[in-house]
């Protein structure tokens, strides 16, 4: 572990006030730091505001579990020359375990996450999040959809009665 | 979690889940609702437009981005007996993994009585059927969607004449427009020579446009399929494949490629869609040949494979050659990769990698008859239909 302490550190900078130091290497994982890193390689501080402390140590967390995965698998192919098939088919596995775990999350943090995954452009975690929400929306009838999302039917009964008639395969109780 | 083995985590504070109390939910900018709409399979795709007036108005954008409903894979063949003629021959034979919404009993056509299904154009369905007390030579055609289950009746051809061989295809493209062409050829006698006549049917006017004699084609064969690329249907006609516009009926004809043998009268021809582009299929002298046409004005044709068949699958090649219909004979092209589909012994459908060789079993054949078959990609676009 002698190697992180030689690494840069940056501090990132919640909208609430909260600092939170990183390597350099997980900072980068969000596109948009990356951007700023290589636009202005001394700058060591950079406030996210529109950012809670709470999700941002979320995105951390995914930022770093990712990159110690990627260094996981780089140091295996090093040490054997060549990576095995198997062993990096189960590191696979094992990081879609944890994003499965880290998205078992209520509906505004995930609202909350992809916004802040749209904002630092994480690309990874971005894709995640958006599966996550359009899993959620599947198996649910247009009234749950509206429940689970808190939204106001504004459509009137007609408008409503008409998209139901243009496609009623998509409305019955099959399966 | 792994997390206590992660050498960046002692540097940040241990991480907690969210705890705050939200007063309403984020509001989420139109593109990332449009790309969370977009990855949804059809069902859960069209009820999600009833949730709200903002959902709705993404909905047009995110059917552009879906790739279940835009580029949808191949799902199936769609097979037709043509021996017998009940319900029971019509064969949907699912190749895809992942199980699919779509309506592959056919169950929205089961009180028209007995159908044929005449050709199968980018997931529509062109079916033949005959209602009691209607007169024999009277040509009752349904076009149906199975994705959307949308099944609506041509009005009849008014003028049927004598008619001594008669097929029917469909052209349409949901990528180009909406609207839907059926095409009815027919052979009949001008001053003594038989010739080809076209009649046309758009969806969009909702009519039959009669009657246009080609004197320069002969009959096509029945039982080829109807390829509809670049805007043109194609058939096999003798020597040549006949290609004709269904919106101004302008046709052409493009020689076949020359060959230094003469193709038994039985042997298996057929054209094919690959990869964007027509593929002619013979099978010969134990072989399986297929071509890529390159240029419809010069007649162009690369040969791209040739098959052993008794090296690669065991089969003498007679299967494709001779008048036995007991075995059910298939050749078929995948739509978008470089794989073949193909008929062997017991019944089985084999698919063949044309690459790398590997065969793997795709289904299990219908019980026996000379079959018609067509590749099946769903459709979840609604196409026009005017009704007179």
């Amino acid at each position: 572990m002698a190697r992180s302490s030689t690494e840069n550190m940056i501090t990132l900078m919640s909208s609430d006030g909260e600092e939170f130091m990183v390597t350099e290497k997980v900072a980068r994982e969000c596109t948009t730091i990356r951007n700023m890193l290589e636009d202005d390689c001394v700058i060591t501080n950079i406030p996210l505001p529109n950012v809670t402390s709470d999700i941002l140590s979320m995105v951390i967390e995914y930022c770093m579990e990712h990159v110690a995965a990627a260094e996981k698998a780089a140091a295996e192919t090093a040490e054997k020359g060549s990576s095995s098939a198997p062993a990096a088919a189960k590191a696979n596995k094992d990081l879609e375990e944890w994003d499965k775990a880290f998205m078992n999350v209520d509906v505004y943090t995930l609202c909350d996450l992809i916004l802040a995954a749209n904002y630092l452009n994480v690309s990874g975690l971005l894709d995640l999040t958006i599966q996550t929400a359009a899993n959620l929306i599947k198996g649910k009838s247009p009234e749950q959809i509206r429940k689970t999302f808190h939204i106001q039917n504004d459509l009137s009964l007609e408008e409503e009665e008409k998209i139901r008639s243009q496609t009623p395969w998509a409305f019955e109780k099959s399966e | 979690m792994a997390s206590s083995s992660n050498p960046h985590l002692n540097l940040c504070k241990k991480c907690s889940k969210n705890k705050k109390k939200y007063a309403s939910l984020p509001i989420l900018p139109d593109d990332i609702l449009t790309e969370i709409i977009a990855r949804l399979q059809p069902k859960p795709f069209c009820r999600f437009k009833c949730v709200g007036k903002s959902w709705l108005d993404l909905s047009s954008q995110a059917f552009k981005q879906n790739r279940f409903l835009r580029r949808p894979n191949l799902y199936g063949l769609v097979i037709n007996n043509l021996v017998q003629r009940t319900n029971d021959d019509i064969n949907f034979k699912i190749l895809s993994r992942n199980k699919r919404d779509v309506d592959v009993k056919l169950s929205s056509l089961k009180n028209i009585g007995p159908i044929t299904i005449k050709d199968c154009c980018n997931g529509l369905l062109l079916i033949q059927t005959r209602e009691q007390n209607e007169p024999q030579w009277m040509v009752c055609l349904v076009v149906y969607n199975p994705a959307i289950r949308k099944l609506v009746k041509l009005p009849a051809l008014r003028r049927p004449g004598r008619i001594i061989h008669r097929y029917v295809s469909l052209s349409y493209d949901p990528e180009i427009s909406p609207e839907f062409h059926v095409l009815f050829f027919r052979t009949v006698l001008v001053q003594s020579h038989w010739h080809t006549a076209l009649d046309i049917f758009s969806s969009r006017k909702g009519r039959w446009e009669e009657g246009k004699v080609f004197t320069d084609t002969v009959a096509t064969y029945q039982w080829n399929s109807s390829i509809y690329l670049g805007g043109m249907v194609r058939r096999l006609v003798k020597g040549n494949v006949f290609s004709v516009n269904p919106t101004e009926g302008v046709h052409k004809l493009t020689k076949l490629p020359p060959l230094e043998f003469q193709i038994l009268p039985l042997s298996f021809t057929n054209l094919a869609k690959s990869q964007g582009l027509l593929h002619y299929i013979l099978v010969n002298g134990g072989k399986l040949l297929i071509w890529v046409c390159i240029d419809f004005d010069k007649s162009g044709w690369i040969l791209k494979h040739e098959i052993r068949l008794q090296e690669t699958f065991g089969l003498s090649g007679k299967e494709f050659e001779d008048s036995n219909r007991r075995a059910p004979k298939v050749i078929a092209l995948h739509p978008e990769k470089d794989v073949l589909f193909i008929s062997v012994r017991d019944r089985k459908l084999l698919s063949y990698d044309l690459r790398t060789g590997e065969q793997n079993r795709a289904c299990t054949l219908p019980r026996r008859g000379n079959l018609c078959f067509w590749n099946y990609v769903p459709c979840y676009s609604d196409f026009v239909f005017t009704n007179e």
